[in-house]
């Protein structure tokens, strides 16, 4: 198996965490696996497509794609016939396909007319695409199975979400442990005069990006959001382009889905912040 | 039979009988057509049963506005047989008051919109899936593919459940333990199962209530929400996760046993008749 290193702008970029995410060369009849998060993927070239294997173990590993003697007999494969009999596989981190509710880990208050920074991290999934000429998507799988939830009111307005906990950290020093994850820089205005308890969070992952920096690290678009009071229109405004912690990045994966007004929206805080009575 | 008779009988009845076929054909046709075009622009804007409903009511009325102009052009007084048609109309009233009650109410049906085309409904007994609403009564299709006609106006009488209405439903398990083990420990057992089973929200939080005893044991009541459309995979899930959680603790599920002594010969109930362990 051969891997491809990524390319942005003409730099070749040697990662030094792993060599999952990109292009991978698989030979026909092998057996390949990977290990992101929870996530046990095995795929297959057969003659005319791809054969998929996915399960999700209690254990977490990051592990790049590595060939394999052979994979258990009980193996559940998932066949893919594929235009193309190119030997490329592509796995790209993407973000969930539901909106996060983060909740944090721990009582978190920001002071009158005060921002903070927070780094949220999110699972990543795993796309898999196949071919070389138009790569087309096989499948997508979670890093990791989360709770669902519901962000709003049970017979009104509300959204299926995806339950998160989160730290909230706040120095990137204190980043570690994230393989698998997508780090989201999140920033906190409260814009009034009482304090602001982070108790959840709507994320609209969905209309995220996903970069990569040298080391490995996995990054979207800078969210802001700014609370003006409970029943005040709330702003949620995505960067463009790399977040200003990690200038280097390059574009990985682009959102699921555009913003609904260029790339800022202003709702009612209680549709993003949700806070203890 | 001269030339002449027969071109005073072709004048006089086959021909003007050939232009009035050709006219109801043209007439229905065109009627056909226009409801069909209706249909398609508004069943996307108003929904495919409001749209089937004003595309067939449009049809009918241009095939009466047709024929009244047939009527007309065969040289017979309209508004005479519009007085006569009245006057019928009154009588036919009479004679059908439940197809004009079924009418009406499903119009306040399409008004009132209790329930759309794929809702999962229950009404007087009958559960099922919306196939369609028409002008005089409603379709459903039970889950062992059976099509049930009901009438609109007992769908606007009758008590009409709609298990679909909200995206998120509350699943509801009871569940009897033996009185021999420990309330607390079983509840916290239950909220383990509940949170380690993806399925089964955050939030709404789950409610696990001990409801009360029963001849021999102890009535919980698991109560969590999930999506509307995983109701039965979640059920079938938890009470999975549940009874292998509860092997594992080695905590006993309640059954009836009855023990059988020998009396005289002959086997009768020991005791009370039944022990419940």
């Amino acid at each position: 198996m051969i891997t491809d290193i990524g390319r942005s702008h003409g730099t070749c970029y040697t990662f030094r965490m792993n060599s999952l995410w990109g292009n991978h060369i698989c030979e026909e009849g092998r057996d390949y696996t990977a290990s992101v998060g929870c996530l046990r993927l095995t795929v297959r070239r057969i003659r005319q497509g791809w054969l998929v294997a996915s399960r999700h173990t209690t254990d977490s590993a990051f592990e790049s794609l590595r060939e394999v003697p052979a994979v258990p007999e009980q193996t559940e494969w998932m066949r893919f016939i594929t235009p193309e009999a190119a030997p490329k596989l592509h796995l790209t981190p993407i973000l969930p396909d539901r909106s996060v509710v983060s909740q944090s880990e721990a009582h978190i208050e920001i002071a009158p007319k005060h921002s903070g920074l927070f780094y949220v991290t999110i699972p990543v999934w795993v796309q898999v695409r196949a071919g070389e000429i138009s790569p087309v998507t096989l499948c997508e799988f979670p890093s990791q199975i989360l709770s669902k939830t519901w962000f709003g009111h049970p017979s009104e307005e509300g959204e299926i979400c995806y339950a998160l906990t989160t730290r909230a950290r706040q120095e990137l020093a204190e980043l570690t442990d994230i393989q698998g994850r997508v780090i989201c820089p999140l920033t906190l205005d409260n814009m009034t005069s009482e304090p602001l308890v982070f108790g959840q969070l709507l994320l609209s992952v969905r209309h995220m990006s996903v970069y990569q920096t040298q080391d490995g690290r996995l990054w979207t678009n800078e969210c802001r959001m700014g609370f003006a009071g409970r029943s005040l229109p709330a702003s949620v405004t995505f960067g463009r382009t790399v977040p200003a912690v990690a200038q280097q990045a390059r574009w990985v994966s682009g959102p699921r889905e555009a913003p609904a007004s260029g790339l800022s929206a202003r709702v009612i805080a209680n549709a993003i912040f949700r806070q203890p009575f | 039979m001269n030339m002449t008779k027969i071109n005073a009988v072709l004048g006089e009845y086959v021909l003007p009988f050939l232009g009035i076929c050709a006219w109801l054909i043209f007439s229905l046709w065109f009627a056909s057509f226009l409801a069909r075009l209706l249909y398609n622009a508004l069943s996307r804007k108003v929904g495919p049963d409001t749209a089937r409903v004003i595309s067939k009511t449009v049809k009918y009325v241009l095939v009466v506005l047709f024929t009244l102009s047939l009527v007309r052009g065969a040289g017979v007084d309209v508004s005479a047989v519009l007085g006569a048609a009245g006057v019928a109309g009154v009588a036919i009233g009479f004679a059908s008051q439940t197809s004009l009650s079924n009418l009406i109410s499903g119009l306040f049906l399409l008004l009132e919109r209790p329930f759309k085309v794929g809702d999962w409904i229950e009404v007087d007994g009958s559960f099922g899936f919306v196939h369609s609403v028409e002008l005089l009564s409603s379709y459903i299709r039970t889950f062992d593919n059976r099509m049930v006609r009901i009438p609109n106006e007992m769908l606007a009488k009758s008590k009409l459940i709609n298990h679909t209405h909200y995206p998120i439903r509350r699943l509801d398990l009871t569940i009897h333990v033996s009185c021999r083990e420990d309330a607390a420990r079983v509840m916290r057992l239950f909220r383990e199962v509940v949170i380690a089973n993806p399925l089964c929200f955050n939030e709404p939080e789950p409610m696990i209530v001990l409801q009360g005893f029963g001849d021999s044991s102890m009535e919980f009541l698991v109560a969590v929400w999930t999506e509307r459309s995983e109701l039965r995979t979640t059920r079938t899930s938890l009470l999975r996760d549940i009874k292998e959680r509860f092997d594992q603790e080695g905590i006993a599920l309640p059954y009836h046993r009855i023990r059988m002594a020998e009396c005289d010969g002959m086997a009768v109930p020991e005791g009370s008749g039944k022990e419940v362990t």
